[in-house]
């Protein structure tokens, strides 16, 4: 029965927390000019989350260990030191979109701009981490996260083609207008396998104190919440497709967002945006310091754990701190958050190999996970993963020179 | 006792007596002995040990960084090998963490920065 | 025992400007994107944007700071459409119509911005029609553009 209840909680975990900034807005970009073509990415992105976060579950549960942990100890600081500097880069932008996101929702809501509201909601993230456990601060947001689920509503209102939707799963090649269809698809894939995640994963695994016996939990809250996840994603394309592209909206400024579902639910369409985008952006927000903080931390070996006292991790604390406030600054210093967005998404594509590859060594290492090794199907999966982020570092910037707006 | 380096030792995250993180084992002491194999005598914590490893112009950043900040580089933290009381998955030793250097950064910012924090 | 060793200058310099490049070309080319083609369908976008900023404006399904804003913005974007417009790039048949287009739409987006700042429902109606024939001739004039 409790297994029964972790489950459910993991699962609704990940759904209330699965769109961001970057997710939303990918999803509008593919829909709104390359309709349903683009759902295959979605697709492929989730599935590579889904082994991410399933494995990065397993190592903690199996080993004790975080990603951060393995990555320093299996590997050594020479090559952690490759993994700490993008994975604090790369998110470190990624978490200032994302404050971008919450401070445009507010703007969009009250008229007061972005970047008066980028300092309040850096410090409100801030109180959050400082007084809030780590069971507060991943299951506060993913429940009123699930406010997002008013897009899979939106997307049945619209009753679309199903078969055509359907199609849209088998990865196809566009008829016009190639290098923006690449450069978006490989921004849904940065999108959809955000690093932080399964990091951040792990270490909430190792926070709650996960063993063996949770291995099954594990695996099943990595199927469902993702896919159900996905299904949001997926659900915001779908709008953009029927609402933006017969219209001819394409997205130039992030507030265009915002017509997507008046059309389709009238006022509360609009009002559930908002809410949608600042209560997803605003726990992304907390999710990536946090992240960051424990790479950090735990690559370097210092104490670290949310459920502690500020007091009695004070370099994790502080390190959290600083990037949260550093963050806010970058926002309210003005820089454009849609730009900002489709560029942290495209690096987060480019730096993916640095993070999928070394969890297949670590996956397979007998030593470290002994008889919870990978299956051969988990291999060729994470193998074929491995490859498309190889492709897809090598697309990443001359798909930005071509494709780039 | 048969002890490889690299696998067992190195990297790992060191616990005082106290199970308090301390740190990682970022380096290691090997002892020239006379007319016979080097020995581990003792392991480093730091960050100018780590950053040695590293190579390269990182490695002379560090060191000169080091240099110009002594408080900065907070020193190195040695533990002889005969402090350690197990070698598993972390390495424990026999010793209280608090004093020495590698927590020196951990208690000052808990005196004078996280603790006169609201709700610390 | 693993340590890095001293390396080249050489791979030390290739190292650094691989990261650079990785960094540093993204940044600068999310800022392209200037060809007649795109900065027609751009503006057609915002004709469109208008469009349904009147329509939802006018049932108060969105908030009037938000359509406000949005449209200054879409304002100062189609100025600098306009502003970049080569009109040499573009072939004959349409080298006059694109830039008259595109000035009738900042114009327009003007109308709707103040129409919403006064509140006038009518106006909003005109604003959304007009924004809807400059969406359509602007997709006609890039169809000519691109088809060609």
């Amino acid at each position: 029965m409790k297994r029964i209840l972790d489950l459910t909680l993991g699962i609704v975990t990940s759904i209330g927390g699965f769109l961001e900034a970057g997710s939303i807005i990918t999803a509008v970009q593919a829909g709104a000019v390359f309709g349903y073509k683009l759902l295959w990415t979605i697709a492929l992105g989730t599935l590579g989350l889904m082994l991410l976060v399933e494995q990065s579950g397993r190592l903690a549960a199996v080993t004790g260990r975080t990603v951060g942990d393995a990555l320093r100890e299996r590997f050594g600081i020479n090559f952690f030191i490759l993994p700490l500097a993008t994975g604090l880069l790369v998110s470190f932008l990624v978490l200032a979109s994302e404050i971008g996101g919450v401070a445009l929702a507010l703007q969009m809501a009250t008229g007061i701009s972005f970047q008066w509201w980028a300092m309040p909601v850096a410090f409100a993230g801030w109180f959050l981490l400082w007084k809030g456990t780590f069971g507060i601060v991943e299951k506060g947001s993913s429940f009123l996260g699930l406010v997002t689920i008013v897009f899979v509503v939106a997307a049945l209102k619209l009753h679309p083609d199903w078969g055509r939707v359907g199609s849209g799963l088998l990865p196809t090649v566009p008829d016009h207008d190639g290098p923006r269809y690449w450069y978006i698809a490989v921004s849904i894939i940065g999108a959809s396998i955000s690093p932080y995640l399964y990091m951040f994963y792990s270490s909430g695994a190792v926070e709650d104190g996960w063993g063996t016996d949770d291995l099954n939990t594990n695996k099943a809250t990595a199927v469902l919440g993702m896919s159900f996840g996905g299904v949001l994603s997926a659900a915001v394309l779908i709008i953009a497709a029927l609402v933006f592209l017969p219209r001819g909206i394409q997205v130039d400024r992030y507030e265009q967002a915002g017509l997507l579902l008046p059309p389709v639910l009238g006022h509360s369409g609009f009002v559930l945006f908002l809410a949608s985008l600042g209560i997803a952006c605003f726990g992304a927000t907390t999710e990536i310091t946090l992240a960051m903080a424990y790479l950090l931390a735990q690559g370097l070996g210092w104490d670290w754990s949310e459920n502690a006292k500020p007091k009695q991790n004070a370099r994790f604390s502080l390190t959290y701190t600083v990037t949260i406030l550093l963050a806010g600054v970058v926002m309210a210093a003005g820089i454009d958050p849609l730009k900002l967005t489709n560029f942290s998404m495209m690096l987060t594509a480019a730096s993916l190999p640095v993070t999928v590859i070394p969890m297949f060594v670590l996956m397979n290492d007998e030593a470290l996970v002994g008889e919870h090794r990978n299956r051969w199907f988990s291999n060729a999966a994470l193998g074929a993963l491995s490859i498309v982020t190889i492709v897809v570092l090598f697309s990443a910037v001359p798909l930005q020179i071509l494709g780039g707006s | 006792m048969e002890l490889r380096i690299v696998h067992d030792l190195l990297d790992k995250v060191v616990l005082d007596e106290q199970r308090r993180n301390v740190g990682r084992v970022d380096g290691v002491v090997l002892e020239l002995r006379r007319g016979g194999a080097p020995v581990v005598s003792a392991f480093e914590i730091g960050g100018r040990v780590w950053a040695r490893r590293l190579g390269g112009r990182v490695a002379r950043w560090a060191v000169a960084l080091g240099r110009r900040w002594p408080a900065l580089g907070n020193g190195v933290t040695r533990f002889a090998m005969r402090d350690v009381r197990t070698i598993g998955i972390t390495v424990s030793v026999k010793c209280d963490g608090r004093p020495t250097p590698a927590l020196a950064w951990e208690n000052w910012l808990r005196e004078h920065v996280i603790s006169r924090l609201p709700g610390a | 025992m693993p340590n890095g060793g001293e390396r080249g200058p050489q791979t030390e310099r290739r190292r650094w400007i691989a990261w650079i490049a990785w960094i540093a070309l993204p940044l600068l080319i999310a800022c392209a994107g200037n060809d007649p083609a795109t900065q027609i369908e751009r503006a057609g976008s915002w004709a469109a944007t208008t469009r349904e900023l009147a329509i939802e404006r006018r049932v108060g399904a969105i908030g009037r700071a938000y359509t406000a804003d949005l449209l200054d913005a879409g304002g100062r974007e189609v100025q600098m459409i306009q502003q970049s417009l080569k009109p040499s790039e573009l072939p004959e048949s349409i080298r006059s119509r694109v830039p008259i287009a595109v000035g009738r739409l900042d114009s327009v987006i003007a109308n709707t911005g103040s129409a919403v700042r006064r509140g006038d429902v009518v106006a909003l109606g005109m604003a959304a029609a007009d924004a809807n024939a400059l969406s359509d001739t602007l997709r006609v004039l890039r169809a000519a553009l691109v088809g060609k």
